[in-house]
């Protein structure tokens, strides 16, 4: 139920292995000198906007019917009081999401939100190749996605050698990733998107960038962004791989 | 729609008085009750709550009073779960109270409102937005009705 590129809210999921198989998958493509981009995503509208039909769906799945009424009521009849300074209180009826205080809130938006990226992976298939890994045990894993809650940090193999094909694969995947998740009231960040560039050659990520700038697009191409709280660069990777 | 009160209790008893008593229901009451006291005295005890409950910790003073380990046995007083005749009785009483209320829960498949109350509070983000852009909106649930989700 629970894909191996989710790394919270679960026993044994936590940030540090989100970071961890991004280096490592980084070091792998490195060695396999395989261009990449990698995008770090967020989301504006998350928690407290999931659609409802959404959580009902998920509530269903996780929880066992006799229990599912509890969970439908905390939809619908959920209040929040709100006492601003200087004013009188109020009470707010949330239309859609979770309590973000509330315990299953978490678990039921992750399942809704996995069920979204699922939908844009498949969407997007065809775009880049995948870059999976072979486990010892031989089960294959997606190694190009890390999801921590609402973050995620996707690693595309590129294939395109022409600055200009590789952008217009971007722009679909994007506008892809914007469809996918639209469904379940979700919307992207786009002040907080970061693209970092990895390409092999001499200016091949300067060049993206200058080309991406006089198309017009407001993406942030740099050369390290902070992904969980720490830094991604690919010098960094270099050196921890060396 | 207007809503007489009298009919809808009515209603509510007619529908589910009928169950009777379950001991599949006084069964699950018990379980949920000493696994959400288990789980609260293991956690952390807040000191901010809502009005409308009391904080974790007089909470579980006066439902679970043994929750705080003590190297004696009290026989008296405050914490005293186990002395017939004296305060003991009074905390096994809201105990009972309480399965009740959880065994009617089970029963009628329907919580009180104020497990779905949350206070909530607004703190600055940090991101030098304007309004709700730049807030962030934390809420505040009952400790009890929250565990009692957690564990269902």
């Amino acid at each position: 139920m629970w894909p191996c590129w989710f790394h919270a809210y679960l026993p044994g999921r936590r940030r540090e292995a989100a970071m961890l198989v991004q280096r490592v998958v980084q070091w792998f493509s490195d060695r396999a000198e395989l261009d990449t981009v990698n995008w770090l995503r967020h989301m504006k509208k998350a928690f407290a906007s999931t659609l409802r039909p959404l959580t009902e769906e998920t509530s269903d799945l996780l929880v066992e019917a006799s229990h599912a009424a509890f969970f439908e009521q905390r939809a619908v009849n959920a209040v929040v009081r709100l006492e601003p300074h200087g004013a009188d209180r109020f009470d707010v009826l949330p239309q859609s999401g979770n309590l973000i205080g509330a315990a299953e809130g978490q678990v039921f938006f992750s399942r809704s939100y996995l069920a979204g990226l699922e939908k844009w992976l498949v969407s997007s298939g065809c775009l880049f190749p995948p870059l999976e890994l072979l486990h010892p045990g031989g089960q294959r894993c997606l190694g190009d996605l890390v999801c921590f809650a609402d973050d995620t940090f996707m690693k595309r193999v590129v294939c395109a050698r022409a600055p200009g094909d590789l952008l217009l694969q971007m722009y679909e995947d994007d506008k892809l990733f914007e469809e996918a998740l639209a469904d379940g009231g979700w919307l992207q960040n786009r002040d907080k998107l970061d693209v970092v560039p990895c390409l092999k050659g001499s200016m091949r990520n300067k060049v993206l960038d200058a080309v991406a700038k006089e198309d017009g697009c407001k993406w942030k191409f740099v050369p390290h962004a902070r992904h969980l709280g720490g830094l991604f660069f690919l010098e960094l990777v270099q050196s921890q791989g060396a | 729609m207007e809503i007489v009160f009298e009919e809808e209790c009515a209603r509510m008893i007619a529908e589910h008085m009928p169950l009777g008593d379950d001991l599949n229901f006084s069964r699950l009451a018990k379980r949920d009750l000493r696994d959400t006291l288990y789980r609260m005295a293991a956690g952390a005890k807040r000191q901010a709550s809502p009005e409308w409950r009391c904080p974790s910790a007089v909470f579980l003073f006066s439902v679970y009073p043994s929750f705080c380990s003590i190297g004696y046995k009290v026989k008296s007083g405050l914490g005293a779960d186990s002395f017939v005749g004296g305060e003991g009785d009074r905390f096994l009483s809201c105990q009972n109270e309480l399965q009740l209320v959880l065994e009617h829960v089970h029963k009628a498949g329907l919580v009180p409102l104020v497990a779905n109350l949350s206070l909530g509070f607004l703190i600055d983000k940090g991101n030098g937005g304007n309004g709700l852009t730049g807030q962030r909106l934390l809420h505040l649930t009952c400790a009890f009705w929250r565990i009692f989700s957690v564990l269902l």
